[in-house]
């Protein structure tokens, strides 16, 4: 009999490995994330994706094929799987971590990409950016570059308010670290009115 | 004679970084042997600051005369140890964050050398430079000063560098004109890099680096005596064993 604790366990490596399957597979169509929800009828995915039409494909021939995959190699009861485009993708810090290693991957100068990245969360209404980027090429030191905009809570409950993401980019002559911190406009709005509730 | 200080080359490429630390490390102890650099353009680049030769260290020297400055080795460095070696050693390598511990694989273990501490942080190749020189004029190691990072900042941007630099009689001991570099041409060698595979060399410039003047801030990390880390260190041994 499996044990309360052990179903938990089967269920958060089950969202692991289907997480990083669809991060690998989905790579073109900007996929943020995956979520499962189990009904009576079988198992709900809703994927995140900045570009929900490649996730689809022709006539939803791509969807198809996924749903034989998550059935057959992952064990996902009977599969109905929803592509939903990401609310607000200047403000998803996966969506900016993805776009400046994508930059960086093409030989856009790393810096560049991150400002632009710091520039359009801003315009988007964000409250604060942070970027950090790491990493070490041969002949080159390991160090830590640092971009920041408005502010970023560091203390009491960071994860609630700000959006956190962090992406690796395997490049040819090393590797790079992308860590992405956004504070949505609203986000903020929230804390501000929790505080004076309190 | 008290022992000179050789810096073995061990990176794959001159690279600008590599240069600048290798430029400011000969700059302060006025005169530097580097070895094991291969490339024949790159060694005349270090020509006009430092002695640069084909040969390492293990083919000018035997194993006895030789002293290797390893993080890994157990007994710290002393003005005494520059009597009794030929050379003292420095790794020609750009750190790692968390560091690998390549100068013992590298060096140490190859060279079947001696190897003393310079403290259990990581210097930069110019700090380790320094930090040598230093204890062969005689100071104790234990009272020389290291700052813990080094933070350069220019407007939103800020370089993060998680290595010990030296701090002497005027400050902490860093190239300027490495952290214009960093600030400025960086950027677009690591593009470079990224889209070709390749690291630029700094022959590849002709041997001549025009860094553009930049305008930036140092902010150094907590500043502790070597003393401090390396007790610091033979506590935290003594407890895992």
């Amino acid at each position: 009999m499996v044990t309360v604790a052990k179903s938990f366990l089967q269920r958060g490596m089950q969202y692991m490995e289907l997480n990083a399957f669809l991060a690998r597979r989905l790579v073109h169509a900007g996929y943020i994330d995956v979520q499962l929800f189990r009904t009576p009828i079988g198992t709900r995915v809703v994927i995140l994706a900045e570009r929900p039409a490649m996730v689809i494909g022709r006539r939803g021939a791509n969807v198809k094929e996924l749903q034989e995959v998550l059935e057959k190699k992952f064990g996902v009861e009977r599969p109905q799987i929803d592509v939903v485009e990401v609310p607000n993708p200047d403000l998803n810090a996966k969506v900016l971590a993805y776009g400046i290693a994508r930059a960086m991957a093409r030989g856009v100068k790393f810096r560049r990409a991150a400002f632009v990245a710091l520039r359009r969360a801003m315009e988007a209404g964000a409250k604060g950016v942070e970027i950090v980027i790491s990493g070490k090429l041969s002949s080159e030191r390991a160090r830590f570059e640092k971009f920041t905009a408005g502010v970023i809570y560091k203390s009491g409950k960071p994860s609630e308010l700000v959006d956190e993401a962090v992406v690796h980019a395997l490049l040819k002559p090393g590797i790079y670290g992308i860590k992405v911190k956004v504070l949505a406009g609203e986000a903020e709005a929230a804390a501000r009115a929790v505080v004076r509730a309190g | 004679m008290p022992a000179a200080i050789v810096v073995e080359h061990l990176e794959p490429v001159l690279s600008p970084w590599v240069f600048l630390e290798y430029k400011h490390a000969a700059s302060l102890v006025g005169g530097l042997l580097v070895t094991n650099m291969k490339d024949e353009r790159e060694r005349a680049c270090l020509e006009p600051f430092a002695e640069a030769v084909e040969e390492s260290i293990g083919e000018l020297a035997g194993s006895e005369e030789i002293l290797v400055l390893d993080p890994q080795a157990g007994e710290a460095l002393s003005p005494e140890d520059f009597h009794r070696f030929k050379y003292v050693v420095v790794g020609g390598i750009m750190g790692d964050f968390p560091p690998r511990g390549r100068t013992r694989k590298l060096l140490t273990e190859k060279l079947g050398a001696s190897a003393r501490t310079l403290g259990p942080c990581q210097l930069s190749v110019d700090g380790a430079v320094y930090v040598a020189w230093r204890v062969a004029r005689g100071d104790p190691l234990e009272r020389l000063r290291v700052a813990l990072g080094l933070t350069l900042k220019q407007g939103f941007l800020e370089v993060k560098l998680p290595y010990c630099y030296p701090v002497g009689e005027e400050g902490v001991v860093f190239s300027r004109e490495l952290g214009a570099y960093l600030l400025t041409l960086l950027e677009e060698d690591e593009a470079y890099a990224a889209a070709s595979g390749r690291i630029r060399s700094v022959a590849d410039y002709g041997c001549r680096l025009e860094i553009p003047r930049v305008e930036y801030e140092v902010a150094a990390g907590r500043i502790v005596e070597l003393g401090e880390l390396l007790r610091g260190a033979r506590s935290r041994l003594i407890s895992e064993r």
